[in-house]
């Protein structure tokens, strides 16, 4: 769900002209008091805890003079590439999916912005049992289907045995493989569409409960449960695999709305879902009777439709962030900036070094020192545009987030030439050569520009490898690449740091196609990737993690790079909050505002 | 591309004794216009060939981000000027923090480099595969015919979108580094590939008509070779008409070369380019006004004079439109 | 006439034909495997199997080619997705759509666009010409001269952002480019796409000003005119008798050569506005490696390019009777 890394991506692709996702607002241009903490203030992080069965009933909290009714329009670059519960990875997907499909599990931001997690279709988080081996989940009363039929623990078993199948293959993976005990779950059971039995690892004793053995203990468990790609469908519309294709692009829905019509790339309409009942939801307010969306306008022309703010644009609404161009246009007016919707979101930018070709640590230095953080964070839009400068690899949302600064980034951050030209000649080596990769994108490209400067002003012999963005995630994901540098995003799954440091630096990892793509293999830290996921507390795993940190920072196997922001804007005749969870416009709180 | 009105093919009955040429070049001297317009897009074509030069005079040089330090927290120049100074005549680049002028200077060169290579090889094929066409005739003029056909059938931008990774790929294997000079060769290889066949069609037809000619076939007669026929008495006919299809195409691969770095398809900026400056002026333009207007300026002034000093041309070569 | 018509269509499905083979070999050449793209993050060997074998590319390019042609003509049936009736375009997998609907669902875009361009640009260019050879040597002459000039050295994505930033967002005097259906809202429709014509107009109407203002002045030079001049005939009557039709030939020719850059080059245009319509499509299908698609397309466009000529070269007939077909 929240690989900003291929998100990104994706999105530039589809879009010649296209611009990524991010802004956000620094504390010290903006005039408004910041939303969210910054990176540098340890103080409050956005918390996000654990909810019991109170929390999880519904209805939402009510936003404060809101209204039911009307029609919101969204303006979005790229259209949903999946809306098929078991395909969903990506955040704007996620957000789309959020009106239409419901799991047992959901993020529920309060009104102060903090986040907790809630039953959404369950009646609370659920009763883990063997201490996070067995984990029980009752359905609530009065959950429906769009065609007006129960949700039972039937769909939730059936939700979940159909992952297997190999036509479900761009959602997470992460329960699959808890629930046979095998990184290759797919050998271990076939899925339901090729007959024989169904998972026996989920068990429904009634219509409304379900109980999930998992292979070891995992304390996260509902966690996981809560992304998107674990929503539940319906068994009696999913039974034709060979339907997979239409039902990606037209999901039955359980949530507060239902798709009318949707071509994709171009346009999407959703209506109310008359089965959905309000009373079961802690989550959703629902307040429009519609959405429409409009697919395929670049974030600049968005952001040029919401200055105007003329006609329907007036209740429109975007979620992949303003075009940075715009930017100081809409900073430098607070007429506009009332209208703006700033906040940090999970998601981080760092260069990974391949340490299977860089294997000098001195090397590894010398090229954070020399590497030009300052310039990059002007060019893509400073603070507000981009993300503020940030020096580990979990982000500052994350569970357990401690501030280091290993290389003393903040201090220089045009980079050192000095203290690098020195660790080379330390290193004894004579304008060693960098290979540095980079997608076929105008910010991607200018950044290079920036590198090959301060790369070759430091003595390294600079060569760069532009790479056509359609083959990015293939090319960079391959071991034995011929590359020695590259960008990467990141964002967890949960705010756990189990899904950021595993995936990216745990050397047993290390293989085409997965992402530790610093092929990073250390045995100390992988000895205490494995003692952290022991612990079972969300507050002592994360400082466990955190240690982990800066472990891997203080070995030089990535250049640390940026937390992101987000800024975006809103007509004038709707209003929306910042969602922090997915780091983009609050889609489920959103209201006409006339 | 909009069509060329040719002229008719020079007669080489001239009583006066000047020859067809003084002749053109005496008329084209009493268009004001048109030397004007010579003069200008000269220019253009000498800042091309000189930006080294220039660089040295002006003290900067395409590439050094010297102006990185007066831009905003957001990458922008000051405004309302875009950063113009005495230092900086021209402004800042948003983002880098290039020197406006040199990028522009640098800029006119690559483009205009690209589109006269691409002008010239695509007047070279057109002139060969016209000739042997219209010459030749039979099988050749009849499949010349078929390729050029299915050329002009192709949606253009398309085309060009769809070439430019496949020919970069030709050329350089998926593991080397990309070479600076790759994309520059890939966009003249390709502008001039689905270029010619336009050229090519008018030309037959100016052959077909030659063919027939008295002074051809007295040749022929006399027991010229087809070489002979071809070099001294067909292709010194077509000088006019070639000279006005390549102004007339020149212009058009100055925007056609701007068009593919709109779509991103252009040269990456690494490489100072005309076409793309303006894309990007186009990004940033709402608060850096400059930085879209110089550029843009430019080759409004540049395509401008060098279709009036086309239409010059054209009417120095054929008198019949003169004064029209 | 018939026998004309029918010979040049003839040749005109052929030259079609061999676009789309054309497009089909050039889009092997690309260094990218269309199935590997939509398999997506976790791609597994199985997958990409069944993947090659629903679109069809188990089989080698020739054949490939050939079964996408059966079924433009007679129909084909996609492995795990179902029977698509002739003319069947193929079916995209990066969309999950039939590709005949989502053109079809796309086309009035860019038709708008186009005609309603061309429409804008006949009516300018021609009107101006006109103006000019009836005001010739005044300043009326040379301001049309001049202006016409400045715009054929205008650039779509130049004007356009411009025009919007000026008409519609500064002094709010049309609103932002928007296509709305015209079954829906003629008005709107009208509106909405005022701006992508007008600027269409700005760099195309050039050439018809010339061109209609020297033919224009090349007629009322000839003999034929200058007798019925001399008989008495009023200006006005001469030129709706007879100069028009001289003059009319070299406008269609360039007008059937800016149809298809109009149409072709909608991608531009429609990046430009952020219209919803072919040129987008495209882009899209370019981006990713949507063969399917980006093959229905450019036959669709070479289709209408090539049928553009046939029309123009039977109205040459239409409006002067001398030119005789062949």
């Amino acid at each position: 769900m929240r690989n900003r890394a291929l998100a990104v991506l994706a999105a530039g692709a589809l879009v010649l002209a296209g611009c990524a996702k991010g802004g956000g607002a620094p504390r010290s241009q903006a005039t408004q008091p910041p939303p969210m903490p910054t990176a540098t203030s340890e103080s409050k992080v956005a918390t996000i805890r654990v909810g019991g069965a109170a929390d999880s009933q519904g209805p939402a909290t009510e936003v404060s003079g809101a209204k039911r009714g009307g029609t919101i329009t969204g303006l979005f670059s790229v259209g949903p590439a999946h809306l098929d519960p078991g395909q969903i990875y990506y955040s704007d997907q996620s957000q789309i999916a959020g009106l239409i499909s419901r799991g047992l599990i959901g993020f529920k931001q309060q009104r102060d912005g903090n986040i907790l997690i809630v039953g959404d279709l369950a009646t609370d988080t659920g009763t883990s049992g063997d201490g996070g081996k067995t984990w029980t989940f009752t359905l609530k009363d009065g959950v429906k289907w769009e065609d007006g039929s129960p949700i039972t623990s039937e769909d939730v078993k059936w939700s979940f045995e159909r992952l297997y199948d190999p036509v479900i293959n761009q959602g997470p993976t992460y329960v699959q493989q808890w629930l046979v005990g095998s990184k290759d779950y797919r050998a271990k059971y076939p899925g339901p569409y090729k007959g024989g039995e169904g998972l026996k690892t989920i068990e429904t004793p009634d219509a409304r409960t379900v109980v999930f053995h998992l292979d070891k203990q995992h304390g996260d468990f509902n966690m996981a449960l809560g992304m998107p790609g674990y929503a539940i469908v319906p068994k009696k519309h999913t039974q034709d695999v060979k339907d997979e294709k239409n039902y990606d692009k037209r999901p039955h829905a359980s949530g507060p709305y239902r798709i009318v019509k949707h071509t994709p790339d171009k346009s999407m309409e959703m209506e109310r879902n008359p089965h959905w009942d309000a009373a079961t939801d802690p989550i959703r307010n629902a307040y429009p009777d519609r959405w429409t969306f409009e697919f395929g306008v670049t974030v600049q022309q968005a952001t040029d439709r919401f200055i105007a703010d003329s006609g329907e644009d007036q209740y429109a609404v975007n979620i992949f962030g303003l075009g940075p161009e715009r930017l100081p246009e809409v900073v430098a007016d607070p007429e506009l900036m009332k209208r703006a919707i700033t906040g940090i979101t999970p998601f981080t930018e760092y260069w990974a070094i391949n340490t299977k070709r860089i294997t000098d640590p001195k090397v590894r230095e010398a090229l954070i020192k020399a590497w030009p953080m300052g310039a990059i964070h002007k060019l893509a839009g400073g603070d507000m545009g981009f993300g503020y400068l940030g020096t580990t690899i979990m982000s500052p949302t994350g569970v357990g987030f401690r501030k280091f600064d290993v290389w003393g980034q903040l201090d220089k951050p045009d980079g050192d030439v000095e203290a690098a030209r020195k660790l080379l000649a330390e290193a004894g080596e004579q304008n060693p050569t960098i290979v540095y990769a980079y997608a076929n994108r105008p910010l991607q490209q200018k950044i290079a520009v920036l590198v090959q400067e301060a790369l070759t002003k430091a003595g390294f012999t600079y060569v760069g490898k532009e790479i056509d963005a359609n083959s990015w995630g293939d090319t960079i994901g391959q071991v034995d690449k011929a590359i020695d540098v590259h960008r990467s995003g990141w964002g967890a799954d949960w705010p756990d740091g189990q899904t950021v440091l595993p995936p990216l630096f745990d050397g047993r990892l290390v293989a085409d196609g997965a992402s530790n793509y610093s092929n990073y293999d250390n045995p100390e830290v992988n000895k205490a990737i494995d003692e952290a996921d022991k612990l079972a507390t969300a507050e002592e795993r994360g400082a466990a993690w955190s240690k982990i940190d800066e472990m891997i920072v203080k070995d030089a196997a990535l250049i640390p790079g940026f937390y992101l922001t987000y800024i975006d804007m809103r007509g004038s005749k709707v209003w929306a909050e910042m969602d922090y969870y997915w780091g983009g416009t609050n889609l489920l709180t959103a209201y006409v505002n006339e | 591309m909009a069509t060329v009105v040719l002229p008719e093919t020079a007669e080489p009955t001239v009583t006066i004794g000047l020859s067809p040429g003084r002749i053109a070049w005496r008329r084209f001297k009493r268009n004001r216009t048109g030397v004007f317009c010579f003069f200008v897009s000269a220019t253009f074509f000498i800042i091309a060939a000189t930006a080294p030069l220039i660089s040295l005079a002006y003290g900067k040089n395409a590439h050094e981000r010297y102006g990185y330090r007066l831009l905003d927290a957001s990458g922008y120049p000051p405004p309302p000027t875009g950063g113009m100074s005495p230092e900086f005549w021209l402004g800042i680049e948003p983002g880098l923090g290039r020197d406006v002028f040199m990028q522009l200077v640098f800029g006119i060169r690559t483009s205009l480099a690209i589109a006269l290579i691409a002008t010239v090889g695509l007047m070279l094929i057109g002139i060969t595969v016209g000739i042997a066409a219209g010459y030749l005739g039979g099988r050749t003029d009849y499949w010349a015919g078929r390729v050029i056909d299915v050329l002009l059938a192709f949606p253009s931008q398309l085309m060009l979108i769809a070439l430019v990774p496949v020919v970069d790929s030709m050329l350089v294997g998926p593991e080397e580094a990309t070479p600076t000079w790759l994309r520059f060769a890939t966009l003249c290889i390709v502008l001039t590939a689905l270029g010619w066949a336009g050229s090519a069609r008018i030309l037959r037809s100016q052959v077909l008509s030659l063919r027939e000619r008295e002074f051809v076939e007295a040749a022929k007669v006399s027991g010229a070779s087809p070489a002979r026929i071809i070099f001294r008495e067909i292709l010194p006919n077509l000088w006019s008409p070639i000279i006005v299809l390549a102004t007339w195409q020149l212009p058009i691969l100055v925007g056609v070369e701007a068009g593919l770095g709109f779509l991103g398809v252009g040269l990456g900026p690494d490489v100072p380019d005309w076409g793309r400056m303006f894309l990007e002026g186009v990004q940033y333009y709402h608060l850096d006004f400059p930085y879209l207007l110089w550029p843009g300026l430019a080759m409004l002034i540049f395509i401008v004079c060098f279709n009036l000093m086309g239409d010059a041309i054209r009417d120095a070569l054929d008198p019949k439109t003169k004064g029209l | 006439m018939i026998r004309f018509l029918l010979r040049r269509l003839v040749s005109a499905a052929g030259i079609v034909m061999v676009v789309a083979a054309t497009v089909f070999l050039l889009f092997y050449a690309l260094p990218r495997d269309p199935a590997r793209a939509f398999c997506g993050k976790l791609c597994l060997p199985e997958n990409l199997k069944l993947l090659r074998h629903e679109m069809g590319m188990d089989l080698p390019i020739w054949q490939q080619f050939l079964a996408w042609a059966q079924g433009v003509v007679a129909g084909r049936d996609f492995p795990g997705v179902g029977r698509c009736e002739a003319p069947c375009f193929g079916y995209s997998f990066a969309k999950g759509e039939w590709v005949t609907e989502t053109v079809l669902d796309r086309l009035p875009v860019t038709v708008s666009l186009s005609l309603g361009g061309a429409a804008v640009i006949l009516t300018v260019g021609i009107g101006a010409g006109m103006l000019a050879a009836a005001k010739r040597g005044t300043w009326i002459d040379s301001l049309a001269t001049s202006l016409s000039n400045i715009g054929g050295g205008m650039q779509i994505f130049f004007v356009g952002p411009l025009m919007v930033f000026v008409l519609s967002d500064t002094l709010g005097l049309l609103p932002r480019p928007r296509y709305t259906e015209f079954g829906d809202n003629p008005a709107k429709w009208f509106v909405g796409l005022l701006i992508p014509w007008i600027a269409l107009s700005v760099i195309f109407y050039s050439n018809y000003t010339r061109l209609t203002r020297s033919m224009l002045l090349e007629q009322f030079n000839e003999d034929y005119v200058r007798t019925a001049r001399a008989k008495g005939m009023s200006r006005r009557t001469t030129f709706f008798r007879f100069a028009w039709r001289g003059a009319m030939i070299p406008v269609v020719t360039q007008f059937g050569i800016d149809l298809g850059v109009l149409l072709g080059g909608a991608i531009v245009t429609e990046l430009t506005f952020g219209l919803h319509g072919l040129g987008e499509l495209v882009t899209q299908a370019f981006t990713n490696t949507d063969l399917p698609m980006l093959l229905g397309i450019t036959v669709l466009s070479a289709g209408a390019i090539v049928l553009i000529n046939v029309v123009v070269d039977a109205l040459y007939a239409v409006i002067d009777p001398r030119v005789r077909l062949s």
